[in-house]
């Protein structure tokens, strides 16, 4: 029932003979970037600013966020942890509404890399969201002396992480591809219609239990000595991820090249 | 110097939070880069194997699983 | 309509042939409550200030199990594919389940409240509110869950992940539920609680269905 077999199969590659032998001017952007040569040919042409980008903007605020940028009143040069806090949890937030993005895609207009990205980003928006649950309990040790605190914002980013998890979880839960990729689409739409409420009940909460010792740790308004290197460092994060992206999406692409390769292989084998 | 190193007597919560992240950023990227030469060499090795290839589909092609959009199949104009 | 009143009135008679499901709900939460006491000790006071949020906790993880059949069962039966294939709307017909599994799981579980109240020492004031709540809530547990039973439906390691898929869902009634609870025992209006839980209640019956739906047609293609 469905996708796999002889019969899709050969009409798989015959309609992919059609549109690769007669490309076709009037296509959409993106209808032309679901041939994965093309979209190699596009990533392998940005991979290299992103590179640079990435490069530049860490060396700037590396140093900009350890060297030339003021300590706070308050918490001295703990502060400058938010350099490379605050900017995960912002790329943490970002990964996930990509893989809404990507699953919304998927599930509407069925396009091909949908899946890809999504595949490819989860791991990434995954291993920001640790970074930044990690880099801000080091960063509470100092400032509000204990490891670990229930605040907000920090309760959100540790539900996000699972959802990060069950999102790759579900992925692997399924042997069919397209099983796999159609329910991990859903499960992102579902979470990130969730996340707000989330959101929104986790701050509810901390303000029902508010300690009086804690203190909100966001400052109306941030110097700009300090809002240089956050921004710097934010979009050195991006770059990365770009490039990571990138690269994960070739390699899911490869393998599942690998895939067809050793099924079809595998099927000449077969008498 | 050792003022930098100190972060205000601040070290370690600092340069922990700073290696971490160096760590993992780099290590995720390490991890994909060597999957993707991996994965590409087997592919290589895949395609070698494989010379007889019908001549319409050009030389790569998507996975027969994948779904190709309706529109695509639509819009190319049939010879 | 007709669609809707057949497949609660199945779900109801299975239910009540098998008679395990509700009592399973219900026995896992009663003991697993009970458990607390035996572990951190009898001491009224702490008991009292963790009643309201423990009982809710306990309530999700009874919903949790449950959920296992409230699709599993008819997927291997084949009876998943028939209601999908069939003319009326599959929206319909999961809507109808989930209310089937809240009659069944969470009713009697707010049954019980009210002895798991008493057992934690819970002050007076709050198990009106209690009761309330977990009446205004225990259909959202039943609606949330069923869109991840659906997505998971037929996986072979469908019950673990269920658990990872499901409790970060569940989160914001459980605060909402709590938080009336102790509101209304620290004198407080516990009624912006309740009306949150409320509307989260509506949210999912107005989306859930349609989403665990999607899932379903998904997962039999």
């Amino acid at each position: 029932m469905g996708g796999g077999g002889g019969a899709s199969t050969g009409n798989g590659v015959k309609v992919l003979a059609d549109a690769t032998l007669a490309p076709n001017p009037s296509g959409g952007f993106w209808h032309r970037l679901a041939n994965p040569a093309r979209f190699q040919r596009l990533a392998g042409a940005l991979m290299p600013w992103f590179v640079l980008g990435a490069v530049g903007l860490f060396a700037s605020g590396l140093y900009f966020g350890l060297i030339d940028s003021p300590v706070d009143y308050q918490q001295k040069d703990t502060v400058r942890i938010m350099y490379v806090h605050v900017p995960a949890a912002w790329l943490a937030m970002m990964s996930y509404s990509g893989l809404a993005v990507a699953g919304f895609v998927l599930l509407v207009w069925r396009h091909p890399l949908a899946d890809v990205a999504g595949a490819a980003a989860a791991p990434i928006g995954a291993a920001f969201t640790f970074l930044a649950l990690v880099t801000g309990a080091i960063w509470g040790q100092p400032t509000w002396g204990t490891w670990w605190v229930w605040d907000a914002r920090l309760t959100s980013v540790l539900i996000l992480f699972f959802l990060f998890l069950g999102y790759i979880a579900i992925r692997n839960a399924f042997d069919e591809r397209e099983r796999a990729a159609k329910a991990a689409a859903i499960l992102a739409l579902v979470g990130a219609v969730n996340l707000p409420v989330i959101k929104f009940s986790v701050e509810w909460w901390n303000t029902l239990h508010q300690p009086a010792s804690i203190t909100r740790l966001g400052a109306p308004a941030i110097h700009p000595d300090m809002l240089r290197p956050l921004l710097l460092m934010a979009g050195a994060y991006l770059c990365l991820f770009v490039v990571l992206l990138l690269l994960r999406m070739r390699l899911e692409l490869t393998r599942r090249r690998i895939e067809a390769l050793q099924l079809a292989r595998a099927g000449a084998a077969a008498p | 110097m050792t003022d930098f190193l100190r972060m205000g007597g601040y070290a370690v919560y600092v340069w922990s939070s700073y290696a971490l992240v160096a760590v993992v950023l780099a290590g995720l990227t390490v991890w994909t880069v060597a999957a993707l030469a991996r994965a590409s060499r087997t592919l290589t090795d895949l395609e070698a194997l494989a010379p007889r290839r019908r001549r319409r589909s050009s030389p790569e092609t998507i996975a027969p699983e994948t779904v190709i959009p309706e529109t695509i199949t639509k819009e190319a104009p049939h010879a | 309509m007709g669609a809707f009143r057949a497949t609660l009135a199945r779900d109801l008679l299975i239910a009540r042939r098998e008679g395990g499901e509700a009592a399973l709900a219900v026995i896992f939460f009663v003991l697993g409550t009970v458990l607390f006491p035996l572990g951190v000790g009898p001491e009224a006071t702490l008991l009292a200030a963790v009643a309201a949020g423990l009982i809710w906790v306990m309530a999700l993880l009874a919903a949790l199990l449950a959920l296992d059949r409230l699709f599993q069962a008819d997927w291997r039966e084949g009876a998943l594919e028939q209601m999908a294939l069939a003319p009326e709307s599959l929206t319909l017909v999961v809507a109808a389940k989930c209310l089937a599994h809240w009659l069944v799981t969470g009713l009697p579980m707010a049954a019980a409240a009210p002895l798991m109240a008493l057992l934690l020492n819970l002050p007076l004031e709050g198990w009106p509110t209690l009761i309330a709540a977990m009446l205004l809530g225990g259909p959202a547990l039943s609606l949330i869950g069923a869109v991840c039973a659906a997505l998971i439906v037929g996986s072979r390691r469908g019950g673990v992940l269920m658990t990872l898929l499901v409790l970060p869902l569940y989160i914001p009634t459980l605060i909402f539920g709590a938080g009336a609870v102790q509101a209304a025992i620290g004198g407080f209006d516990a009624t912006g609680h309740l009306a949150l839980m409320a509307a989260t209640t509506c949210a999912s019956a107005a989306l859930c269905p349609w989403a665990a739906a999607a899932a379903l047609r998904q997962a039999m293609e």
